[in-house]
């Protein structure tokens, strides 16, 4: 990812929130909305610096520094670091794919599923570690959590379990 | 106080106690050694297995993990040169050095003494403070409520160091998501998008546990292979001249715990600095100045001591006034409220059992911990080899099934997920995850003390100014918000004059 991009993204993120927040806390009246108004109009100022801050001018680098606590070679150039968008966004998705297969076959089935799958195609692990170790963590959550906690386990919606 | 002290060390001495005590313990060791981990995501991963458990039990397991992740930590630290929790990473300058003179045992021995005696201190302090602190509590009103919230947010905010910016401004996204559910002041519904589940608000054990554990998860995902990469190679012999070694060097020992306790009492400043601190100041008043870094037991002991004692230190603020001195003791206050403990000012006032409870716990799980940790130190330093790809589908289902198994709704599981990656981006982006979480959990105090002050007042905003406790703690406030500008100002001037 480009390094202008990847420094400003969260602040620009940060900022569009504030302002959704800003909006939305008008819809309410009297004191429900005295302390979110504060709350957004704080917020929308100190993204709108962060994004000044992260432009890289010397005087968003001064301001940098003055922020940290500690000077910074104001005259100095910004480095540009560029990251691979794609291992974080497929370390984002694991957990989301998981959450999915969950809501679909319930906990039961999709630990084994999501672990032979992890393991298999993002650590590359041999087959026969990933069997043991699929089955093995199976097992330990259902005898913790069904066994000796007595919790209910997610079913998943084709097995009867209810949102 | 004696009261509850008797009837916590009966039920401590319990088989249930002690038992739930040495899995904390030994959690906690395991979490501590592995890089990564720590006791953070320890702590939020036990939280939803915790909500069936009476909440001293609850207490006395979550305080076992506080006190034994430290010295997990700095196993790891002393036989692969790779700290398992941040703060451990003062013990690798000498611990490996001896480790690799062959000297790993006097390390050990030496690192397990400092921290349980350093971690007794921490804790015999915040036992002398509690007394002092009911005292000051019991002066506060609605306007001190409000601003010592203020004061817990800035402070943390600032003790994130070169993110002081993106700390506030997390702070403020923690206070917004504080606000959604319903509104006690207007009797309504607040930015709930006519979604049900978030009528009661966003429930704290999900965010946790997806901010802490989950998040962790996505960034070790990220960084891949293993998390220490060659097993020890020395045999682990001489623990007992370790052990002696600190108690000859008993200054060093009292001065380590007098930094951790302070440190750890300053909101959000955490043991990396403590025990940073701790080691420098004995380079600098050491005599045999040159030995450090090349294996001096003294550069063991100063760290060691200051990163266990800042676990008391930390409840200082935790347990007085509901600001957490640490993310542990933050994620300890998730603990609390899943069992129905309001935390906060009147915590110290209304549950002295809690108090107690945790105050015995640490006591226990600090000595417990070094007895354990010396019998298994070869294997706990092994825990570290294991490869992130087998670790990681293993936390993330435990971490999810307990979310799910806490109150049985779905949308649980989806909101730590989406907390998890939220904390991933917090991570990459630098925004400090501390801020959000202690925002996430001071919000509704801070909201109910500015409209409380308002009303007292008859609507005037300058009774926050008017009282001198009020006034005192705005002015601290103030003073932390201008002190990353003073840093700046007085680090320049030093730069000029050293130019000159």
């Amino acid at each position: 990812m480009n390094g202008f991009v990847e420094r400003m993204a969260p602040a620009a993120v940060g900022f569009a929130i504030a302002v959704v927040f800003l909006v939305w806390s008008h819809a309410y009246d009297g004191r429900a909305h005295v302390v979110p108004m504060l709350i957004g109009w704080c917020a929308a100022a100190l993204t709108l610096l962060d994004i000044y801050v992260q432009t890289g001018t010397r005087t968003g680098r001064a301001l940098r520094g003055i922020l940290s606590g500690r000077p910074l070679d104001a005259s100095a150039p910004e480095e540009a670091g560029a990251v691979k968008a794609s291992g974080p966004v497929r370390a984002c998705l694991w957990p989301a794919v998981f959450v999915a297969l969950v809501a679909v076959i319930g906990f039961v089935a999709a630990i084994p599923v999501y672990t032979l799958a992890f393991m298999r195609l993002q650590g590359r692990i041999p087959w026969r570690l990933c069997v043991i170790s699929a089955g093995l963590i199976t097992f330990v959550t259902w005898i913790v959590f069904e066994q000796l906690l007595r919790y209910k386990v997610f079913e998943g919606a084709l097995f009867g379990g209810q949102f | 106080m004696f009261e509850a002290l008797g009837s916590g060390l009966a039920l401590l001495f319990t088989w249930q106690g002690t038992l739930y005590l040495c899995l904390g313990v030994f959690v906690g060791l395991i979490f501590g050694a592995v890089p990564g981990l720590g006791g953070t995501t320890a702590i939020a991963l036990l939280m939803p297995l915790t909500f069936g458990m009476e909440p001293w039990l609850a207490i006395t397991m979550i305080g076992g993990v506080m006190g034994a992740t430290s010295f997990g930590g700095s196993v790891s630290a002393i036989l692969l040169n790779t700290p398992g929790i941040a703060p451990n990473a003062a013990t690798c300058f000498d611990g490996y050095p001896l480790a690799q003179q062959g000297k790993a045992g006097m390390a050990i021995g030496a690192a397990a003494a400092a921290s349980s005696t350093g971690g007794l201190i921490g804790i015999f302090t915040l036992v002398a403070i509690i007394p002092i602190a009911k005292q000051i509590v019991l002066s506060f009103g609605p306007p001190e409520f409000f601003m010592l919230a203020m004061l817990g947010l800035s402070a943390i905010a600032v003790s994130t160091g070169n993110s002081f910016l993106r700390g506030l401004i997390s702070a403020l996204f923690g206070l917004m998501l504080a606000l959604v559910g319903y509104d006690a002041v207007s009797g309504g519904y607040r930015f709930t998008a006519d979604i049900e589940y978030l009528y009661d608000g966003i429930p704290l054990v999900p965010a946790l546990v997806g901010l802490f554990a989950l998040s962790e998860m996505i960034n070790l995902t990220v960084k891949g292979g293993t998390v220490a990469e060659a097993a020890p190679s020395r045999a682990i012999t001489g623990v007992l001249p370790g052990i002696l070694s600190v108690y000859r060097n008993w200054p060093i020992l009292l001065r380590g715990s007098a930094i951790g306790t302070f440190i750890g009492a300053l909101p959000g400043v955490g043991g990396t600095v403590a025990s940073f601190l701790a080691y420098t100041a004995t380079v600098q008043t050491a005599k045999d100045r040159d030995t450090f870094g090349k294996g001096n037991i003294k550069g063991v002991i100063a760290p060691e001591s200051a990163n266990n004692a800042k676990d008391g230190g930390s409840l200082v603020p935790t347990l007085s006034f509901g600001i957490p001195g640490s993310a542990e003791s933050a994620i300890f206050l998730g603990v609390l409220i899943l069992h129905g403990i309001e935390p906060g000012p009147m915590l110290l006032i209304e549950e002295e059992e809690v108090v107690v409870s945790i105050v015995l716990a640490l006591t226990a799980s600090t000595v417990l911990a070094s007895l354990f940790g010396l019998m298994v130190t070869r294997q706990l330093s092994m825990v570290t080899l294991v490869n992130v790809n087998i670790l990681v589908p293993a936390v993330v289902s435990v971490a999810l099934v307990g979310v799910y198994a806490l109150q049985g709704q779905f949308g649980d599981v989806v909101l730590a997920m989406v907390f998890g990656v939220v904390g991933y981006l917090m991570i990459r982006f630098e925004f400090p995850r501390i801020t959000l979480v202690i925002a996430l959990v001071l919000g509704e105090l801070a909201e109910r003390s500015y409209h409380q002050s308002i009303a007292m007042a008859d609507g005037d905003w300058t009774v926050f100014f008017v009282r001198e406790i009020s006034l005192l703690l705005f002015v601290v406030t103030a003073l932390c918000l201008l002190l990353p500008a003073l840093r700046y100002a007085f680090g320049r001037r030093r730069t000029g004059e050293g130019a000159a």
